[in-house]
């Protein structure tokens, strides 16, 4: 059989040929393909955990060893070094507290170098990639290098504050009884009685909740809840108030246009501490002092003290209600998708809302009747009854709350009504003849062309304002709220344990804004142009 | 020519004795009360060449820095002179540096080096003695937790305060009590923290709580600061003990003597009657008690590891305890005679040096 070769062979080249071409894999086992990562990563281990406990008191030891040879060398030749005897001894610590934090990076990077390197071999076994091309290997590899030097330097610092300042350092301050009243935002140590109704396990977890009441714990549970609860709102308001002050400074009205521009430079340009202060001492200062004579708007009373209303409490017929609520979101739902694949299919109008607000609406409706029905409403209200004091019942949100809302809506807003303008003007003139051209009114220009372009410029600076706004929380110690930072101050205060409190605060701190994060590069993501 | 030579050599023997013993007194005199080496925290302070008081600055009576003239008043702050000048000899621009500190940052900062002696208000605890690393020194003022109300509220006792919010600096021993008190008469309360003692005040004064509750020293220091202290009342009712004094890091026995001696000097001074006023006649004193307290003749006092006349450089900056008191707290409204903790043991007071030989 001879070779044919012909001009369209050399010029165009047939797929299904090169993939001829290409060397047949390799035959593999399927159970060594499926245990061999496992065992490398295991074996490693072994190995490296084996020749820790050998080498460790060595090098435990060798810093001293190696003080105490330098220290007999050098009287040999006559020189003591006994005045140096401090100075030698903080280097000793030093270096002990460097080789000690590198065993313990070491410990923890070294799981993710053997799978990187385990990993990196797979590769080059199976597809003839040299480890030292293998880009996933390159970056895991820096990735775990990284990993070690920063948990080195973290572990350093604080061997440095354990041996040379008085500083205690004790990890299990949070468990201590803590025996100051949080008085503000949800009691972890009363309301966890509901675990109680949780079946099979409910009772054990009860029981452990309440044997160890008012630990430092679940005052800083409330805490976090308590900063939870004012960001969030915050975050909500800030957000509307920039939108509209943002398209304000850009209104051709005049009095809107210079109103919106006046807020967000005063607002921008004094320290939100400050704010605070004005918000907390002067305009709640407007309000009367005493609850007795506090301003009533029905069952809502304001005073300088903050806002009571009613609290909205469940009856025993308050599961009826919830179960058809749940069923009519379930509902509303699958008519909600039936209705979409109706309109794709036919090309008539879905009218998805109308359909799932039906279904939810009524399902919902059915359940308030017959819990009525059944025994009374689902819900009751507990109303705000003044006492000598203060109100008593009722839900309440203190002065320091309402502060530190309205003080973050209001610093946050104005960078954020900025950050809009920008994302405004940042879309092309062009497009908005184009959509007038077009007979879109000024509103519907707005909503349907300039906003969703200009979102996309809007949300990375908008991230990190949220950002901002999240730590700005903790100025609410200077108004008296119990936030996180101020219960932590407290825990601090009363036990010493700066350090590991300080911890625990960055850490929790970092959770929340990593979550923030989190969200906003997703609905970043979903803002970004679609291209296909 | 014998006779003349034995005259000689008994001469020579009675002149080696007078001569050997005269040695011998000149030795004696220079080992039995030998100055000790300064070491440690002591050693570190003089090095420095100044002292690092930890204070608070915002408590009149105890440190507070006046706005109008940048000078510093307080118990606390004569404290922190006295023992500069026991260091230094004398108080200085440069030789005392008084860091303001707030409740939550004064034991990191003690811990740290950051201050070699603190001493802002501190309540002397077991647990900040144990659990902190720390020391106290004799109690300089015996204090006790209170509450304040507005006169027009109708209170009488802390049994009328039940549902009160209550406006207390966080951070502090009186956080605690109050709580537990409260919590004891099983009362529904509300506390509001506040980071600085000023803010409370601003606050109380403001009607965003219905009772203050601090020391009673610093109670009456801020009624005192209000602008009608007429219209607050405080309590008759105690909650806790507060024994204040300054606080050290513990493990370095020198420094806690200077420290602990230079307040009880200040004791002795006033039991001896000695004071600022009659310091040059009081050097001039026969009595060998007297003279061994002010490091007349014998170096003595020298054995702490300062000068022999440290006890002098004391009363010369600041008095006696007689004196600090009546410069600082009576003016703040507390009366020593009325507070008869801080009377001296021979009055029925707690204040009491022990024997200074």
């Amino acid at each position: 059989m001879t070779a044919k070769y012909s001009r369209t062979d050399d010029f165009f080249v047939n797929t299904a040929d090169l993939s001829a071409r290409r060397p047949p894999p390799r035959p593999q086992n399927t159970a060594v393909q499926i245990l061999q990562l496992p065992a490398v990563i295991v074996a490693s281990y072994l190995v490296y955990i084996g020749g820790t406990i050998f080498f460790w008191n060595l090098l435990n030891d060798f810093p001293t060893v190696l003080a105490i040879l330098v220290k007999i060398l050098a009287s040999k030749v006559g020189i003591h070094l006994d005045s140096l005897d401090a100075f030698l001894d903080i280097f000793i610590v030093n270096i002990a507290n460097v080789v000690e934090a590198g065993w313990l990076g070491f410990l923890v990077a070294f799981p993710y170098i053997i799978y990187s390197m385990a990993n990196g071999l797979l590769v080059q076994w199976r597809t003839d990639i040299p480890i030292y091309r293998n880009i996933v290997f390159l970056s895991n590899i820096t990735q775990s290098v990284f990993l070690f030097a920063v948990i080195v330097g973290l572990y350093t610092l604080m061997l440095n504050v354990k041996d040379n300042t008085q500083i205690p350092i004790n990890w299990n301050v949070v468990s201590r009884r803590f025996s100051v009243e949080v008085s503000e935002g949800p009691d972890f140590n009363t309301e966890l009685t509901w675990l109680k109704d949780i079946p099979l396990v409910g009772d054990s977890l009860a029981d452990a909740a309440i044997l160890r009441p008012g630990t430092a714990t679940r005052a800083l549970m409330t805490g976090v809840i308590n900063t939870l609860r004012a960001v969030l709102l915050a975050l909500v308001f800030s957000t509307l108030l920039g939108i509209f002050v943002g398209i304000g400074l850009l209104s051709n009205n005049w009095l809107v246009r210079n109103l919106s521009t006046i807020y967000v430079e005063i607002f921008r340009n004094t320290p939100l501490l400050v704010q605070l202060f004005f918000i907390f001492r002067g305009l709640l200062g407007v309000l009367p002092t005493s609850p007795r004579d506090a301003y009533k708007f029905g069952d809502f009373y304001l005073s300088g003290r903050g806002l009571n209303f009613p609290k909205v409490l469940t009856t025993d017929t308050y599961p009826y209600f919830l179960v058809s609520i749940i069923i009519g979101l379930v509902v509303g739902v699958f008519l909600w998708r039936w209705r979409l694949k109706v309109q794709d299919e036919t090309g008539k109008p879905a009218n998805t809302l109308a359909w799932f607000s039906l279904a939810f609406l009524g399902l919902g409706a059915i359940g308030l009747g017959l819990a009525f029905a059944l025994g009374g409403s689902p819900f009751k209200l507990d109303y705000p009854v003044l006492d000598r004091f203060n109100f008593s019942g009722g839900s309440r949100w203190s002065s320091g709350y309402l502060t530190l809302v309205v003080g973050l809506t209001l610093y946050t807003g104005a960078f954020i009504a900025d950050i809009v303008r920008a994302g405004i003007q940042s879309v092309s003139y062009g497009q908005i003849e184009a959509a007038r051209a077009h007979g879109l009114t000024s509103n519907q220009t707005l909503r349907l062309v300039v906003l969703p372009q200009a979102m996309r410029l809007i949300v990375p600076p908008l991230t990190n304002q949220y950002l901002n706004l999240s730590k700005n929380s903790s100025l609410a110690i200077a108004i008296g709220f119990y936030d996180l930072y101020n219960v932590a101050t407290v825990v601090q205060n009363q036990t010493g344990q700066a350090v590991a409190l300080f911890a625990i605060l960055m850490g929790t701190y970092l959770v929340i804004s990593l979550l923030i994060s989190l969200l906003m590069n997703m609905v970043n993501r979903s803002l970004r142009l679609k291209t296909r | 020519m014998r006779r003349t030579f034995r005259f000689v050599l008994a001469l020579a023997v009675l002149l080696s004795f007078v001569a050997v013993s005269n040695v011998m007194n000149d030795r004696a005199e220079k080992t039995v009360f030998a100055q000790a080496e300064p070491t440690g925290k002591l050693a570190e302070v003089i090095a420095r060449g100044s002292l690092n008081c930890g204070v608070s600055g915002g408590l009149p009576g105890f440190s507070y820095l006046n706005p109008n003239d940048n000078s510093w008043s307080g118990l606390d702050v004569d404290y922190c002179r006295a023992l500069t000048a026991a260091i230094f000899g004398e108080v200085t621009d440069t030789n005392l540096v008084l860091v303001p500190l707030t409740a939550a940052e004064r034991f990191p900062a003690l811990q740290a080096g950051q201050v070699d002696v603190l001493i802002r208000n501190t309540t002397w605890t077991f647990s900040r003695d144990t659990d902190l690393k720390g020391d106290f020194a004799p109690t300089t003022f015996y204090d006790s937790q209170g509450l304040m109300v507005r006169a027009d509220a109708g209170v009488t006792s802390i049994n009328d305060l039940n549902g009160a919010s209550i406006c207390v600096q966080t951070g502090t021993t009186t956080e605690l009590n109050v709580t537990e008190a409260f919590n004891a008469l099983a009362f529904d309360f509300e506390l509001i923290p506040f980071e600085a003692s000023s803010d409370t005040i601003t606050a109380f004064e403001a009607g965003q709580c219905d009772v203050l509750t601090s020391d009673k020293s610093q109670l009456a220091g801020l009624r005192y600061g209000t602008a009608d202290p007429s219209l607050y009342v405080i309590l008759s009712d105690t909650l806790s003990k507060e024994p204040l004094g300054p606080m050290y890091n513990e493990g370095d026995a020198q420094w806690a003597n200077v420290v602990d001696w230079t307040v009880y000097a200040t004791f002795q001074a006033e039991e001896y009657g000695i004071s600022s006023a009659n310091l040059d006649e009081m050097l001039a004193s026969t009595d060998t008690a007297i003279q061994r307290f002010l490091g007349v003749g014998d170096p003595f006092n020298s054995l702490i590891g300062l000068s022999n006349d440290f006890t002098v450089n004391i009363i010369r900056a600041v008095g006696n305890y007689a004196e600090i008191y009546d410069r600082n707290i009576t003016p703040v409204g507390i009366d020593r005679a009325g507070n008869r903790l801080n009377l001296q043991w021979y009055d029925g007071g707690l204040i009491y040096s022990p024997a200074w030989r």
